[in-house]
C-alpha cells in the first residue's frame, strides 16, 4: 500500500465539554492508525478548548490540531465546514472521523461533498483488509448490514455511531504536538440560528428523554399515580411506567418501558416501586444513573440502581417533590430579589 | 415558488428482505417498491410549501431506470406539478456521491427556489445526497429538517432541525436553499382519480447526454464509495455473561437467570422520608440535575 495520509479525529465539543463518542473515535482511530502505521491526529474546533487535547492525547493522538476562534465556539455549519475545508486541503489526511451525532451527521456530508470524496455514515465497525479498509453499517431498516470500500478517493470521509465502540483507558504519560490555527472568516454565515427549543419532557418520546421517572406496581393506584407525576413536572422529566402499572390502567401504553414497551437511555431513570423483573430492567438498564425506590429491600431493581432507596414511595416522592419545589421557588424569589 | 423534490424508488424495508448469501446482495424479485419514505415525506412538504404560497410549482426528480417511473407518477398522483426521470445506463452503479452531481445538473437546467429530498434512504442508510446536490449547486444546506415554514414573501425559509433527545434548533435561510427533510407532516394518500390521472402524465426524461456528462464520469466509474457486500445484519455483540466459575453452581444459575446483572455498589437510604429526601435532592444536584445556585453574570 502506497504511505498513506494521516488518520483524523475530529473531537466533538459541546459547551465546551468533550463528547464520550470523540474518547470512542480516537481509541478506534489509535487502532486503525497502528495497523496501517499512519499517523493519528485530532482536530478539536471550538474557542478557547486548549484544555481539551489532553485526554485525546493520552488515548493516541500524535498531534492535536486546535481550530479556535470565538465564531467556532457553537457549531455553525458553514463556519466549521470551511475551517475544516482549508485544513483537510492543506494536509491531505486519508481518513477523517467523524461521531455519528447531530453535529457529524451534518457536517461529514458537507465536508465529504466540498471535497468532492467518498462518506461513509453510521458506521459500527472498521476492519483492515488487503484492499483497504472497510466498513460495516446497518442498512435497509437495520435488516441488513452493509460493508462499504472507498477505494481511490481521499480523504475518505466516515461518521461513526456513537456508543458501539469502547473507549481505550488513558496513558497519563503520552504527550503529542498540539498546534493552534485560528480561521479567519468573512462575512455572516447565510444559514441563521434564530431559536433553539428545549425539547417539553411531557412530550418528548421515551426513547430520547433526558430524565425519567418511572412508576411500578408499587404506587398502589390510579389514585395515586399523581404522586409520580408531580416529581416528573417538579423534575422537569418524563414520565414511564413498567408493564404491571400500563395494565392496570393508570397510565397509557406509549409510556412504557421494557421488553413490550421502549428502550431508553436517560441520564437519569428513577424506578418507584418498580421490582425490577428482567422484562422491564432490559429496557432501561443502560440508563446513566438509575435510581430506585422500594419498599422491598430484596427488589432485583436494586441490583442495577446507583442509589437504592428502601421505604414506601407514596412517604417518599411527595417528600422528594415538595423539596424540589422549594428549591426552585427560592431560586425564583432570589432572580426576582 | 418553484420547489424541486429529489425522489428515490427503494424497496419497501417494512416487508421482509430476502438476502442471497451466495452473492450477498439483496434480492429484489418479488419485492415491493415505494418511494423512499423520507423523500415521500419531502414531497408532501413540497405540496404544503406550493400550497402555503398560493402558486407555484413543485417537479420530482428521480435518479433511476424506468421502474423509478412507479415512484415518479406516485407523486404525481400526490398532486406534484412535473415529473422528471434522470435515466441513462450509463448512470449504472453511482454512489450517493455522484447522485448528488446528476441530480444537481439537471436541476440546474431548470429555474428553483427550494430544493427539498429526504435525510437519508431507508435502503443504503447514508444521507449524502442532499449535501452533494446543494454544495454542487451551491445553494446553503439545512439538514434534518423537522419542519418547515416559508416567509410570506417567499424569498426565504424557517426550518426546525431535529437534534438529540427531541430538542429543536431554528434555522432561517434565504432561497434558493436546500432542506433536507426528517419529520414532517404525514404524506397524503393519492385519490384514485388522481392515480388514473397520473398513469397518463408525461414524465420527462433527461440523459447523460442532456446533462452534459461523460459516461466516464458518472456511475461506477465516478462513484467513490462502493458497496461491497450486504449480509443479514451481525448478531449483536452482546456481552456473554460467563458466571465466575468459583460461585456455587446454584448462585451461578441464579446469575444466569438473571441475565447476569451485577450488583452496582450504590448507597442505599433508609429510615425517615424527609430526611431521604434531602439527601437524594442533594445528589441529583451534585449530578447536575437541578438549577444551580444563582451565579454573579
Amino acid at each position: 500500500m502506497p504511505s498513506e495520509g494521516a488518520i483524523w479525529v475530529i473531537a466533538e465539543q459541546r459547551g465546551g465539554k468533550l463528547q464520550d463518542v470523540s474518547l470512542e473515535l480516537i481509541s478506534e482511530g489509535c487502532r486503525l492508525a497502528d495497523k496501517l502505521k499512519v499517523q493519528l491526529d485530532a482536530i478539536i474546533i471550538g474557542s478557547n478548548i486548549k484544555e481539551l487535547a489532553p485526554p485525546l492525547v493520552q488515548r493516541g493522538a500524535d498531534k492535536v490540531w486546535l481550530l479556535d476562534n470565538p465564531s467556532l465556539a457553537n457549531y455553525c455549519p458553514e463556519f466549521y465546514t470551511d475551517a475544516l475545508v482549508e485544513l483537510i486541503k492543506a494536509n491531505q489526511p486519508s481518513l477523517v472521523l467523524f461521531g455519528h451525532s447531530s453535529i457529524g451527521r451534518d457536517l461529514a456530508p458537507r465536508i465529504a461533498a466540498r471535497q468532492r470524496t467518498g462518506l461513509v455514515t453510521g458506521c459500527t465497525s472498521i476492519t483492515v483488509e488487503k484492499g483497504g479498509l472497510v466498513y460495516s453499517k446497518p442498512s435497509y431498516g437495520e435488516k441488513a448490514s452493509s460493508n462499504v470500500i472507498c477505494p481511490k478517493a481521499r480523504p475518505q470521509v466516515v461518521t461513526v455511531k456513537p456508543g458501539v465502540l469502547d473507549i481505550a483507558s488513558p496513558n497519563p504519560k503520552r504527550t503529542a504536538e498540539i498546534v493552534q490555527v485560528t480561521p479567519q472568516f468573512s462575512g455572516e454565515p447565510k444559514i441563521k440560528v434564530v431559536d433553539f427549543i428545549k425539547a417539553d419532557p411531557k412530550t418528548v418520546s421515551l426513547t430520547e428523554a433526558e430524565v425519567i421517572i418511572a412508576g411500578g406496581g408499587g404506587v398502589g393506584g390510579a389514585n395515586n399515580w399523581h404522586v409520580i407525576e408531580e416529581l416528573a413536572d417538579a423534575l422537569e422529566s418524563s414520565v414511564a411506567a413498567s408493564r404491571v402499572a400500563v395494565d392496570a390502567g393508570w397510565v397509557k401504553s406509549e409510556r412504557q418501558v421494557g421488553q413490550t414497551g421502549k428502550t431508553v437511555n436517560p441520564r437519569l431513570y428513577v424506578a418507584c416501586g418498580i421490582s425490577g423483573a428482567i422484562q422491564h430492567t432490559m429496557g432501561m438498564k443502560d440508563s446513566k444513573l438509575i435510581i430506585a425506590i422500594n419498599k422491598d429491600h430484596n427488589a432485583p431493581i436494586f441490583k442495577l440502581a446507583d442509589v437504592k432507596v428502601i421505604g414506601d414511595l407514596l412517604e417518599i416522592v411527595p417528600a422528594i417533590t415538595a423539596k424540589i419545589r422549594e428549591i426552585r421557588k427560592s431560586r425564583e424569589l432570589q432572580r426576582v430579589g | 415558488m418553484k420547489i424541486f423534490a429529489c425522489i428515490k424508488q427503494v424497496i419497501d424495508t417494512d416487508g421482509p428482505l430476502q438476502i442471497d448469501r451466495n452473492t450477498k446482495s439483496i434480492d429484489t424479485r418479488n419485492v415491493p417498491w415505494v418511494v423512499n419514505p423520507y423523500d415521500e415525506i419531502a414531497v408532501e412538504e413540497a405540496l404544503q410549501a406550493k400550497e402555503a404560497c398560493g402558486k407555484g410549482q413543485v417537479t420530482v426528480v428521480s435518479l433511476g431506470d424506468d421502474s423509478a417511473e412507479k415512484g415518479l407518477r406516485h407523486c404525481l398522483a400526490m398532486g406534484a406539478d412535473r415529473a422528471i426521470l434522470v435515466c441513462d445506463t450509463a448512470f449504472n452503479g453511482s454512489d450517493g456521491y455522484i447522485t448528488g452531481v446528476i441530480l444537481a445538473k439537471a436541476i440546474s437546467l431548470n429555474d428553483y427556489d427550494l430544493v427539498l429530498c429526504g435525510v437519508r434512504a431507508v435502503d443504503t442508510n447514508a444521507g449524502q445526497v442532499g449535501a452533494v446536490v446543494a454544495t454542487e449547486l451551491g445553494i446553503p444546506y439545512v439538514s434534518s429538517v423537522a419542519k418547515i415554514e416559508v416567509s410570506l414573501d417567499g424569498k426565504a425559509v424557517r426550518a426546525y432541525r431535529r437534534l438529540e433527545r427531541g430538542d429543536r434548533e431554528v434555522v432561517e435561510v434565504e432561497l434558493p436553499a436546500l432542506l433536507a427533510i426528517e419529520l414532517g407532516h404525514k404524506p397524503r394518500y393519492p385519490s384514485f382519480p388522481r392515480r388514473v390521472s397520473a398513469q397518463k402524465a408525461s414524465i420527462e426524461r433527461y440523459g447523460a447526454a442532456k446533462l452534459g456528462l461523460l459516461p466516464a464520469e458518472v456511475g461506477a466509474a465516478g462513484a467513490k464509495t462502493t458497496i461491497t457486500a450486504v449480509t443479514p445484519p451481525k448478531p449483536k455483540a452482546g456481552k456473554l455473561f460467563a458466571p465466575p466459575s468459583n460461585l456455587s453452581p446454584a448462585e451461578r444459575m441464579r446469575l444466569l437467570m438473571t441475565g447476569g446483572i451485577q450488583e452496582k455498589k450504590g448507597d442505599t437510604l433508609e429510615g425517615n422520608p424527609k430526611d431521604i429526601a434531602a439527601k437524594l435532592v442533594d445528589f441529583l444536584k451534585s449530578q447536575g440535575f437541578l438549577p444551580e445556585e444563582e451565579t454573579k453574570q
